[in-house]
């Protein structure tokens, strides 16, 4: 009975003043939503384990991480079979490599179609615990030497390309120029291990390797039921230092710079490597936006209790047990923070959504996202909200709990006034202004350096043009452009070069004569794309150890290029049929590195070579120096503003990136690039069909994804922290009020009283920003392994935001300050 | 006692009315006041809850302004003076005493005392130390110089209360009901404390209710519905004048 009088008491007392409520609720539903919208993404994309149709987790096993081009690395199968042999508590384990398969000659369509393939190992659907939806799966015969070539398709590209026909089961189609037998179609919406659309089995090298080659796969596996990750890990790091040391000179290349070789790690984990510290600062981000939000809900009912303290005094004066008199301080937190909650999952559920559009627009054109990438609210969220509801209920109502159970009632019954603000009272508002000044500062300089980096990257000066230009992915058919072996001889290597350059030729040449065509370039990744980097030794100068020479990206071009994206030659000359003579060896450098290494303008005629822990390649003379580019998004720490490039005619590689710069419509630039590559060999595929400008924006997708919401989360600190700090100065003030008028009483004039409270405010700020700022600089910190952070983006996070919230605890100081010492002190005395 | 010829007096209030407006509701908290204190009284003003006692000493010690009329302090017209002239004036010629002490908690009892001299700026800090000292010791507090408030009894509180409102040797103690929020015992400690002062010389104008408290004081007003409906000596002052 009791309790359903203080429910209704607490009801009574929201709905009579609806602004706080609504602000409340408001408070609460913005913070708790933006909780619950990320720990369902960020669960969806990193933390869930995966356990596909199982209840065990999959791992991924693999070679180190590649930190200076940002990228997986495969690892030897013959030493990943190992590890199956060797470590006992492995349950099951398959390998991968994804890639592309060209399919050709698909009924009704014309010319050439790509696709994300996946080569695996013959066990993946078991392994997955997922049968085909028609047909059969892999069987280990399929993958025995000999056995006919088979291939399994997605779901999508069956009813996309196939339209949905079940006679296409055990039918033969053309795949990478090879009759394949296709032996079933997988269920929607799978495409383990990670984007496949159709999935071909690796060769039967990879079924048991006897001994060490240059083949390279990806692992995934589970562990037996009970074993913890943990005891893996340990039986990993006993396996690894054996197989290092097995490994012999020839092979050194696979050890990662520090020595070290296979590493295992969460499935999903080991997808985004590079942007796991991102996630950690989202997550950290978002949690003490959660906090700040909590603790300005426990000010705002804070500020209620004072004004209802000598309600709260008669009551403690009639007997109120404290149990009951600190529930009826939570019924309010309750209804708070209960209809906040439900209002968080719509804000939530209408963020992911959001989110789900973004990802599909984000992978549209190379349809990489991964299977998993899907997000929704499931129970392991609305479980996790509940919780969080129920903690926000105790933290914020067990605030102004603790102010109505340690309040002076007897001095407040006894004279009618608060009374001066009680020290515990005083600290405790002080320690307020201090979390909210403290997480605001984290939560605004990372959410502004990560805005104004991502901002920065996508409005970068690559050193290209991209108005007109489109750009898209091509790939030779295997066994019609055969790559020669590296142990081949070099005229051998030589032939299979110029063949595969010949096509990109005829087909610059074919297109460049069309009336909508300025000019058509190749690359193998143009500025703005292609990161990483890696060591060369300039002759005569060599570094003591390779790392310490001078580092940039290499790209290999077509000849007469440079114009088609809005490059230039400066100094010497571009690349002619000279440097495809045999034994020449021709490079071109850009700007920069001519500037820094060749400052006396004599770079031309130098020579320089690769050099790595593995040893050093051929010399190559620079004929040239080119206007300076960034390869690489402008954001990540692989990308490199050093970039030199050699001709590839020689070396052509199978997968090429084109960019035609056109006049007129785009549409009909791609049209003409599609009907030239049918006219020359409908066999090679082009994909990634798009313009220059938004294969730049591709590699920072995610990121830019990611700043959105950090965007959004810098949009909610700012309301939190301005509220927030508002209403935690002022009701400090507020609380105060009594003390100014003593202050004023004995003889303070205004400026002395403001002079005061702007004192302690000034002290609350150092502390709360240093706090802060160093916080944020830790975090930012351990963001940078994988990230650049422009420059400017520092001195708007480090100083811009310290600003904007000295500003606004100045600002929330001085208001209430000002009003209660524009107060008379008799009122100011006896304010109630 | 009509003042308006007594130009020598301390205080002197001249047609004083006080009118408060809330809403549409208009109160005269005080109507037509005159009243002049001279140096060295002790004053007591005394009247029914809500008959403007309070407003009164407001107004005495420039807490607050009347709507209109005249007042002067130790010769000054204080009537229409800026905010922080009345804050100086209140500083250095007035001392208060709360009914609810009104001690900084986040403060010592020597910060406490201290406050009023800090506000001054003309004050070197052994000076501020030497008078914190000795008004702590004319209160027989002292020893409890480094304790905080709430470390102290409700009379303790009052005297540090009033050490700080001697620190800045003021014309006038004024003291709102100085004893209402303390035992009899206590009580006694602080009105045998203003007695003390008031044999030293200084002039307190003290409210209360208390008939005991009010008969201590060399003089006794008495305040109804905003008017002083009388004006008289007391017994003390006659013992003291005997």
């Amino acid at each position: 009975m009791s309790f359903w009088i203080d429910i209704k008491y607490a009801a009574r007392l929201l709905l009579k003043k609806p602004l706080f409520a609504l602000t409340s609720i408001l408070i609460v539903a913005v913070g708790l939503g933006l909780t619950v919208y990320t720990y369902s993404m960020l669960n969806s994309l990193v933390f869930k384990p995966m356990t596909l149709n199982g209840d065990v987790p999959i791992y991924a096993i693999e070679a180190e991480y590649d930190h200076n081009h940002l990228s997986r690395r495969a690892a030897d199968p013959f030493d990943l079979n190992r590890v199956k042999r060797d470590i006992d508590v492995i349950d099951d384990i398959g390998f991968y490599q994804d890639g592309t398969a060209l399919f050709q000659d698909i009924e009704g369509k014309s010319g050439t179609v790509k696709f994300n393939a996946s080569y695996v190992s013959w066990n993946v659907f078991e392994f997955s615990s997922t049968p085909p939806m028609l047909g059969r799966g892999f069987r280990e015969s399929d993958q025995q030497k000999g056995a006919e070539p088979v291939v399994m398709l997605s779901y999508d590209i069956w009813r996309d390309y196939f339209d949905a026909n079940e006679q296409v089961v055990n039918s033969l189609l053309t795949v990478e120029g090879e009759k394949m037998r296709v032996v079933g179609v997988m269920p929607q919406g799978y495409a383990f291990p990670m984007v496949a659309q159709a999935w071909l089995l690796l060769p039967p090298e990879f079924l048991a390797p006897v001994e060490r080659s240059r083949l390279s796969a990806f692992g995934f596996m589970k562990l037996k039921p009970g074993v913890e990750f943990s005891e893996f890990e340990r039986e990993l790091d006993r396996v690894n230092p054996l197989i290092i040391q097995d490994i012999p000179e020839e092979f050194i290349w696979r050890l990662s710079d520090n020595g070290s070789y296979l590493r295992a790690l969460d499935y999903k984990e080991a997808s985004i490597t590079q942007y796991y510290s991102i996630f950690i600062a989202m997550f950290i981000v978002v949690f003490l936006i959660l906090i700040l939000a909590c603790i300005n809900i426990g000010n705002l009912l804070l500020a209620r209790v004072n004004e209802r303290i000598k309600e709260v005094a008669i009551r403690v004066a009639l007997g109120i047990p404290r149990t009951r008199l600190v529930w009826q301080m939570l019924w309010e937190s309750i209804f708070i923070c209960t209809i906040g909650g439900f209002f968080a999952i719509l804000v939530a559920g209408w963020g992911l959504e959001l989110t789900n559009m973004l990802f599909d627009n984000a992978f549209a054109v190379d349809q990489q996202k991964p299977f998993w990438w899907v997000l929704s609210l499931d129970s392991h969220a609305i479980s996790a909200l509940a919780m969080t509801v129920v903690v926000m209920i105790f933290i914020t109502g067990l605030i102004p709990a603790w102010r109505a159970l340690t309040g002076d009632f007897n001095a407040i019954l006894r004279d009618g006034t608060r009374g001066a603000m009680g020290k515990k009272a005083a600290q405790a508002s002080k320690a307020l202004v201090v979390s909210e000044i403290l997480l605001s500062c984290v939560v605004l300089v990372i959410a502004t350096i990560l805005l104004f980096t991502s901002y920065s990257a996508a409005n970068a000066d690559y050193g290209v043009d991209t108005e007109n230009r489109i750009t898209a992915r091509l790939e030779l058919p295997i066994l019609a452009y055969p790559q020669a072996s590296r142990d081949a001889p070099e005229e051998e290597q030589r032939k299979a070069g110029f063949k595969r350059s010949d096509f990109y030729y005829q087909l610059k040449e074919k297109m460049e004569a069309l009336p909508n065509v300025e000019g058509v370039a190749f690359m193998s990744a143009f500025p703005g794309t292609g990161e990483g980097t890696s060591f060369f030794e300039i002759e005569g100068r060599a570094a003591q150890v390779y790392n310490e020479n001078p580092y940039s990206n290499n790209e290999g071009v077509s000849r007469d290029s440079w114009h088609v994206v809005g490059m230039s030659i400066l100094d010497g000359r571009s690349f002619d049929y000279r440097d495809s003579e045999p034994g020449v060896r021709s490079i071109i450098i850009n700007e920069s590195i001519a500037r820094e290494f060749f400052p006396d303008g004599d770079a031309v005629g130098k020579r320089v070579r690769r050099a790595s822990s593995r040893g050093t390649g051929d010399w190559n003379t620079i004929i040239g120096v080119v206007s300076d580019t960034f390869h690489g998004s402008a954001m990540r720490s692989s990308s490199a503003s050093y970039n030199s490039y050699q001709v590839i005619d020689v070396f052509a590689p199978s997968r090429i990136s084109i960019a035609v710069h056109y006049t007129g419509r785009q549409a009909l630039a791609e049209k003409a690039l599609r009907e030239s590559i049918i006219a020359i060999d409908p066999r090679v595929a082009a994909f990634h069909v798009q313009t220059y400008d938004e294969l730049i924006y591709q590699p920072m997708m995610l990121v830019t994804a990611v700043s959105k919401i950090f965007l959004l989360c810098g949009v909610v600190a700012v309301f939190l922290a301005a509220s927030g700090i508002y209403a935690v100065a002022s009701n400090g003030v507020t609380q105060r009020t009594q003390e100014i008028g003593v202050r004023r009483a004995l003889g303070a004039t205004d400026s002395m009283i403001m002079r005061l409270f702007m004192k302690q405010a000034a002290i609350q700020l150092i502390v709360g920003l240093a706090f802060g700022l160093g916080l944020s600089l830790w975090i930012i910190d351990s963001m940078t392994d994988t990230m650049v952070m422009n420059e400017l983006s520092y001195y708007v996070g480090f100083i811009a935001m310290p600003t904007l919230i000295i500003a606004m605890v100045l600002f929330a100081t001085f208001i209430p300050t000002r009003r209660v010492v524009l107060m008379e002190p008799s009122n100011a005395l006896h304010h109630d | 006692m009509s003042t308006e010829n007594n130009e020598k007096a301390l205080v002197n209030l001249v047609d004083i009315n006080k009118i408060f407006y809330t809403d549409e509701v208009e109160t005269q908290a005080l109507n037509g006041i005159n009243l002049s204190i001279n140096k060295g009284e002790y004053l007591s003003i005394s009247g029914p809850s809500g008959c403007g006692k309070s407003t009164l000493l407001s107004l005495l010690g420039l807490l607050d302004t009347s709507s209109n009329g005249q007042y002067s302090l130790a010769g000054h017209d204080v009537s229409d003076l800026s905010r922080d002239e009345r804050a100086r004036i209140r500083n250095k010629e007035i001392g208060f005493v709360f009914q609810s002490f009104n001690l900084i908690s986040d403060l010592s009892v020597e910060e406490n005392v201290a406050l009023p001299l800090t506000y001054r700026g003309d004050l070197t800090a052994s000076d501020i130390q030497q008078r914190v000292t000795e008004s702590l010791e004319k209160v027989e507090m002292a020893h409890r110089g480094s304790h905080f408030p709430s470390q102290l009894s409700g009379g303790q509180q009052q005297r540090v209360a009033i050490a700080r409102a001697l620190a800045g040797t003021p014309s006038i103690i004024l003291a709102d009901e100085p004893t209402g929020n303390l035992d009899s015992k206590n009580a006694q400690t602080v009105m045998n404390l203003l007695d003390k002062l008031h044999q030293e010389g200084v002039t307190i104008c003290m409210v209360t209710h208390d008939p005991a408290s009010a008969a201590r004081a060399s003089r006794m007003i008495e305040v109804f519905d905003g008017t002083i409906v009388a004006d008289k000596a007391t017994a003390s002052a006659s013992a003291i004048a005997v």
